[in-house]
């Protein structure tokens, strides 16, 4: 049984290393509290990552920081580097480079491809660096060798709440899930679908987030958390609605060629980078 | 000639007497940890359910990795030349130095040497950084406007990577060095050189085994490496390494990245066969 993000869920459904889920183990109540988005036939959303402004805020205070993704493209009106994900398993942030260039939320998928990526071709001057992972983001963003960039909201949320100068604009946020999924051939698919039933538990996922501020994914949760406590989950009522659900379908369905727009973008990643 | 020969001669007693048995142990252990996993990573380039060339195929039509290999050769020649540049009169002043200013100096050398590279790596951001230890300094003495650039480019990469490798030049030409008879610049300086002739023409030739030694040994290390230009580095940066990485981590696509290894082996492989023919094995090794 692992926990893992959605990146990892489509490689290894491609490899066909999953065992699909028994939903019929997981209380009713459960999951209806759970987005359907989440309920996949080979993995279930447990806690949720989101990639959103995060910002540094002394560079740019609060109030004064970048409340959108265009914002974050404009580098005159916000100064400072930016930073965005390069490698590291990442797909270039192809809804996010549409929502800057004013596209609405409801009309990103499919993504206009070429156009998200001339907004890239807007965002290479602006990047002080192209970040790895995201540990590394979130260093920068804090050093002040960025002043804002595109990186895990909840890493920034523990930065902040550890002292450093950051902070997350959840407005425009994407959200993804990680997942519980099952290996294929697990040595007991019954205790491990019991051991799912309790770790969706709005307690348990509520006692979670609270140590770790990544957004439950059974909304119950919320019923066992302050207001202050939720204010700084991605999920919680007031941020979630400000934020869309990645369209993992779009990402993963083979084209013409055999291959995902995964997998063709990020390759078109690397190759936009050495060639730019 | 004749020290051909000899050579030669000892050389067969070593294996008649079977002394040269003491090898095995060596052997067998690189045969299992190094000649088999590389062939197997030569076969994984050449087989996706049978005999196939499309990863080399891909790999040529597309322009992007010969950058990255192109990256990967200018980083590490840049490193061997700077290595150099700061290494030899470092090595020149270890070997001519007392006994016990070498000592002090081989350890500060050496204590670097101990730290983990990723340790060293993430210390050079906090130091070179936009508001790190370098450029407050600058900007508080009015040296410069504002912050320099000294992350994320070819210079960050270099000074990361000079500092690791630093110590694989200088112990080659200290041993080397070390072993240059001083009367033999005496004679020189006797029979009427001036120090720049008697250093030009009679200590850097003699130091040549070393500077080849430590050059290689600099260039090989500097190819294969990975954290550092990922980490300091920017997108002109961006190594042959960090391809193969991709194609792992990323894509799974172990044959692919296989093909890539393989022609990085083969290029730097390719460098050293042409090295090796101009300058002569004898140098390389140091028995000329």
């Amino acid at each position: 049984m692992i926990l893992t993000d959605i990146p990892a869920v489509l490689t290894l459904t491609k490899d066909s290393l999953l065992e699909p889920l028994d939903y019929t183990a997981i209380d009713r109540q459960k999951l209806d509290k759970i987005p359907k988005e989440l309920q996949r036939p080979y993995a279930l959303g447990q806690r949720i990552y989101s990639f959103n402004i995060v910002y540094n805020t002394t560079l740019l205070p609060k109030a004064k920081h970048p409340h959108d993704w265009a914002e974050v493209w404009d580098g005159k009106g916000f100064p400072g580097g930016r930073t965005f994900n390069f490698q590291g398993g990442i797909e270039p942030q192809l809804e996010v480079a549409l929502l800057a260039d004013g596209v609405p939320v409801d009309k990103l998928y499919p993504i206009d491809v070429e156009r998200a990526w001339k907004m890239y071709d807007k965002l290479r001057p602006l990047v002080s660096k192209w970040y790895t992972s995201h540990a590394q983001a979130i260093q920068l963003i804090g050093s002040g060798d960025a002043s804002v960039g595109c990186t895990i909201g909840p890493r920034g949320i523990t930065a902040k709440h550890g002292g450093a100068p950051i902070d997350v604009e959840y407005n425009q946020g994407k959200l993804a899930s990680d997942n519980w999924c099952l290996i294929k051939g697990v040595r007991d698919k019954k205790i491990a679908m019991e051991f799912i039933n309790q770790a969706t538990d709005p307690h348990a996922q509520a006692a979670i987030a609270k140590r770790v501020p990544y957004g439950p994914s059974n909304s119950g949760a919320f019923e066992f958390l302050s207001p202050a406590e939720a204010a700084d989950l991605n999920t919680s009522p007031e941020n979630i609605k400000e934020q869309f659900w990645q369209n993992v379908e779009w990402w993963s369905k083979p084209g013409a060629d055999g291959r995902t727009p995964r997998e063709a973008q990020a390759a078109r990643f690397a190759k936009w980078m050495l060639n730019g | 000639m004749a020290a051909f020969t000899r050579a030669a001669g000892a050389r067969q007693r070593i294996w008649r007497s079977g002394e040269g048995m003491l090898v095995l142990p060596a052997l067998v252990f690189y045969v299992a940890i190094y000649i088999y996993p590389l062939s197997r990573i030569g076969a994984w380039s050449f087989f996706d359910d049978g005999f196939t060339l499309k990863f080399y195929r891909e790999l040529l039509g597309e322009t992007a990795y010969f950058r990255a290999l192109g990256n990967t050769l200018e980083i590490s020649l840049l490193s061997t030349v700077l290595c150099l540049l700061l290494g030899y009169p470092l090595a020149y002043l270890m070997a001519t130095t007392s006994a016990r200013a070498r000592r002090v100096m081989m350890i500060l050398i050496l204590i670097p040497f101990w730290t983990s590279i990723l340790v060293r790596t993430f210390a050079w951001i906090v130091i070179l950084g936009t508001h790190g230890l370098v450029n407050r300094a600058l900007v508080a003495l009015g040296l410069t406007s504002g912050p320099v650039r000294l992350l994320f480019n070819m210079t960050g990469v270099q000074i990361g990577m000079v500092h690791v490798l630093l110590p694989f030049m200088v112990f080659p030409l200290l041993a080397v060095m070390a072993r240059i008879d001083p009367n033999i610049l005496r004679v020189a300086r006797s029979l009427g050189a001036v120090p720049r002739r008697a250093f030009l023409h009679v200590f850097l030739p003699l130091s040549l085994p070393g500077i080849t030694a430590g050059s290689v040994l600099v260039f090989l290390l500097a190819v294969g490496f990975y954290i550092t230009p990922a980490l300091l580095g920017g997108p002109g940066q961006i190594t042959l390494a960090t391809m193969i990485d991709m194609e792992i981590n990323t894509f799974l696509n172990w044959g692919f990245a296989a093909s890539l290894g393989v022609v990085l082996l083969v290029v730097v492989g390719g460098i050293f066969a042409v090295f090796t023919w101009v300058v002569g094995v004898g140098r390389l090794t140091g028995e000329a």
